[in-house]
């Protein structure tokens, strides 16, 4: 496992330097790489902070509806006498 | 005795009561409707990011192409949020009895059905202008971003419509008004972001 730490660090970090991608072409200047970084920050990041979101309104909303089922089940018996 | 403690245990146990749904399907459905259309929106932005910031700061808007009109559009923006908050306002009205969120209801389709109706007449004045699809890369994602969210506006005004119409005659549900309001706030808060990438 810790022989695979470095290697994936190195991939990790190579992927800063996209040159596959014609934004990220040498000729472009600093605003246009910027732009490019910036902009594949905000598209990964969106998805997994909608979803994580949503996520966790769930659980806050789950666990709401188990505490009001709790209540529900302690007042009914006073309810019935 | 095994059969017996098993008769107890069932007599015991409270009836399960009917399974509540965390979330309406309705309101779920947009949800992930609204997810999908967020990205569609990121890519769109990031696209216009990325082209902007290759163009130098002299080229953007490229020479010979009509200003957008940031004045009357901000106008536009204000009403379009204001249509937002008095949904909000018709969503708590309506908790407290149905009929009392008509008029804010309505109110809040015409000021989104202002805002479609202006940018139209906003395009028709840009495109005798020379601001087409075609003119420039800057009318392009113009046309294709702005345009993108007025097909997403008239669709979601369209749902708000048929919701009044609901609601008027009584039958409206709370989570169909929640999916037309899930959609109507997606709409509305993506604009000011289209605004400041696109206008300014």
């Amino acid at each position: 496992m810790a022989r695979l730490r470095m290697p994936v660090i190195v991939v990790a970090l190579l992927s800063l330097v996209p040159h596959a991608l014609m934004a990220a072409q040498k000729e472009q200047g600093f605003d246009s790489k910027l732009a490019f970084i910036l902009t594949t920050a905000f598209m990964t990041l969106l998805p997994l902070g909608i979803a994580g979101g949503v996520f966790l309104w769930l659980r806050k909303r789950v666990r709401e509806m188990r505490e009001e089922e709790t209540q529900d089940l302690a007042t009914s018996p006073r309810e019935a006498e | 005795m095994s059969t017996n403690t098993v008769v107890l245990t069932s007599e015991l146990r409270p009836e399960p009561g009917p399974r509540r749904q965390i979330i309406p399907s309705g309101v779920a459905g947009m949800f992930l409707f609204v997810f999908s259309e967020s990205m569609l929106f990121a890519g769109l932005i990031s696209a216009h990011t990325v082209v902007r910031a290759q163009a130098a700061a002299q080229a953007w808007p490229p020479p010979g192409q009509p200003r957008l009109p940031l004045g009357e559009t901000a106008l536009n923006t204000g009403a379009l949020l204001l249509s937002g908050v008095i949904l909000l306002l018709a969503h708590a009205w309506f908790k407290k009895g149905p009929s009392r969120a008509v008029a804010p209801f309505a109110i809040s389709i015409f000021l989104g059905a202002f805002f479609v109706v202006f940018q139209g007449m906003e395009w028709v004045a840009l495109i005798g202008e020379g601001l087409t699809l075609s003119s420039s890369v800057y009318g392009s994602f113009f046309y294709v971003i702005v345009g993108a969210h007025a097909i997403h506006a008239a669709g979601a005004l369209a749902g708000m419509v048929w919701a009044w119409v609901r609601l008027q005659r009584g039958r409206l549900s709370a989570s169909e008004f929640q999916t037309v309001q899930v959609f109507w706030y997606f709409v509305v808060l993506v604009w000011p972001v289209l605004y400041l990438k696109i206008y300014l």
